[in-house]
């Protein structure tokens, strides 16, 4: 079953996505800030992080995502931005980041399920 | 006097006495006549009025006054007011705003007064300036002394409209992602024609790596603003020779940058322009060494940027030594939650159902 942890700070959007995935066979862990995060991520290991870019605290997701790219014992982790942000320049700003998908609020619930079966069979 | 300044100041819910230097009226609004008897032509005739009224022209500060109105009735009880003195427009005049002792909305009057600088300063100054860059150069040492003065008056005015234009206002707030150390290093960079002048060196510290500080989010133009005006005041502030040290620190969700023992807007604190009052605050008149109206203002305009942000300016004293601390929220400020992006989501997640649902279906059915 692939793992699956969801960085996100608004509940409603986290049980939004949860509720998503539940329709799919995803093992899901949840973390409602950047630095609690990256912490999971590197304790469960996922294999894909769905990542909110706008959340309070030390790190927003763009710098969460370079932390996770930048970390050898990640390395296969797929990241997905999920933000309200959707002007080129944040786009490049989540390319120059490593991210490996964009998706913009209000995102329709089959493509992320359709990111993320596409992502994690990749990998 | 231009007719819609008239009629905002008509409109005033407060009773407004616009005075010369001497407390001589030059208009009154139909409420500060009824509430003092006095009309246009005629002179203050409280001394202590008369005296908060000259302090606030000869040294651009605001102060509190008690005094009393005129009688509705002959014989009739002497209404006690509030009135707050407030340097005018020009720089021999004033505003008294009036109303009753224990009136509960203080701030109507000064919005509108920054709704007539707004509308009315804006345009002018940038046309002095425009005028001033054409100049520079062409007499220099003949209008040397009077171009410099009347560059000051410029900056401080420049710094008054930006306050006006963002004081009633948060939706000018933009909603950049902004990475403090690029931002600090900027606003630096800017100043240093102005630290190199006055030989004053600026070393900045912290914990953290430097290039990798947590992020803002909110309006870069307006915060780098604040850096410069608080780089500026420090520079201004600091004695030749001397080395300013700023210190980056994260505490949890928050960055703060604390200026080591430095001078940033001293003066205006210890004038009375408290860091933690919700409104401007009361001038102590007449005392030496006031700060110039340039530094009440950025303080003003620090604060309120800052407050818009969720962040805030403070003292903090350690060992008889003042730091002066800019406190600022990092990540995404905490009312970002957005109920109509929520449902938005919510209606796609709705949208899209019946087709997971469906999905989900056949997947179960293909085991």
């Amino acid at each position: 079953m692939k793992r699956v942890l969801i960085v996100e700070d608004q509940p409603d959007i986290r049980k939004l996505i949860r509720m998503t995935l539940e329709f799919e066979a995803y093992e899901i862990h949840e973390a409602d800030d950047g630095a609690s995060g990256l912490r999971m991520a590197l304790a469960l290991q996922p294999d894909l992080v769905l990542l909110d870019v706008m959340m309070p605290g030390e790190l927003d997701g763009l710098q969460v995502c370079q932390r996770i790219k930048s970390d050898a014992t990640l390395a296969g982790v797929r990241v997905v931005l999920l933000t309200a942000r959707g002007q080129t320049r944040d786009r490049e700003a989540g390319q120059r980041a490593g991210a490996d998908e964009y998706l913009v609020k209000p995102f329709s619930p089959l493509q992320l399920i359709d990111t993320i079966e596409r992502l994690t069979t990749a990998a | 006097m231009h007719t819609t300044l008239a009629e905002i100041l008509e409109n005033l819910n407060a009773g407004l006495l616009w005075v010369t230097h001497d407390g001589t009226v030059r208009f009154a609004n139909a409420e500060g006549s009824l509430r003092t008897g006095l009309s246009t032509g005629g002179r203050l005739y409280d001394p202590d009025l008369l005296r908060a009224v000259t302090a606030a022209v000869a040294g651009r500060t605001t102060s509190q006054v008690a005094s009393s109105g005129r009688p509705p009735h002959p014989g009739g009880p002497v209404p006690a007011l509030a009135c707050r003195v407030v340097p005018g427009l020009s720089r021999d005049d004033a505003f008294v705003l009036l109303r009753d002792q224990g009136g509960s909305d203080p701030g109507v009057a000064f919005r509108n007064l920054m709704q007539v600088i707004r509308t009315d300063l804006a345009a002018p100054l940038r046309e002095t300036q425009a005028t001033l860059a054409a100049l520079d150069g062409v007499a220099a040492d003949t209008m040397a002394p009077l171009l410099q003065r009347v560059d000051d008056m410029t900056q401080v005015l420049d710094k008054l409209v930006d306050l006006a234009g963002i004081w009633s206002s948060g939706s000018l707030l933009a909603n950049d992602r902004i990475e403090l150390w690029p931002l600090l290093q900027g606003a630096w960079a800017e100043l240093q024609p102005l630290a190199q002048d006055r030989n004053v060196k600026v070393r900045f510290r912290s914990a953290g790596d430097l290039s990798n500080l947590a992020t803002l989010y909110g309006s870069e133009n307006w915060l780098r603003r604040v850096f410069l005006e608080c780089l500026e005041a420090a520079v201004r502030d600091g004695r030749p020779g001397s080395t300013v040290l700023i210190e980056h620190r994260q505490l949890g969700p928050r960055a703060v940058i604390v200026f080591h023992d430095s001078g940033v807007f001293a003066r205006a604190v210890r004038e009375g322009v408290a860091l933690d009052a919700p409104d401007l605050a009361t001038a102590t008149p007449g005392s030496a060494g006031r700060p110039p109206a340039r530094e009440h203002i950025s303080l003003q305009l620090c604060r309120h940027i800052l407050s818009l942000h969720g962040g805030q300016l403070r003292e903090e004293h350690e060992d008889g030594v003042r730091h002066f601390v800019i406190d600022l929220p990092t990540g995404a400020p905490a009312q970002t939650a957005d109920p109509q992006l929520d449902m938005a989501q919510a209606q796609r997640y709705a949208s899209d159902l019946a087709a997971l649902m469906a999905r989900a279906r056949r997947q179960a059915a293909a085991h």
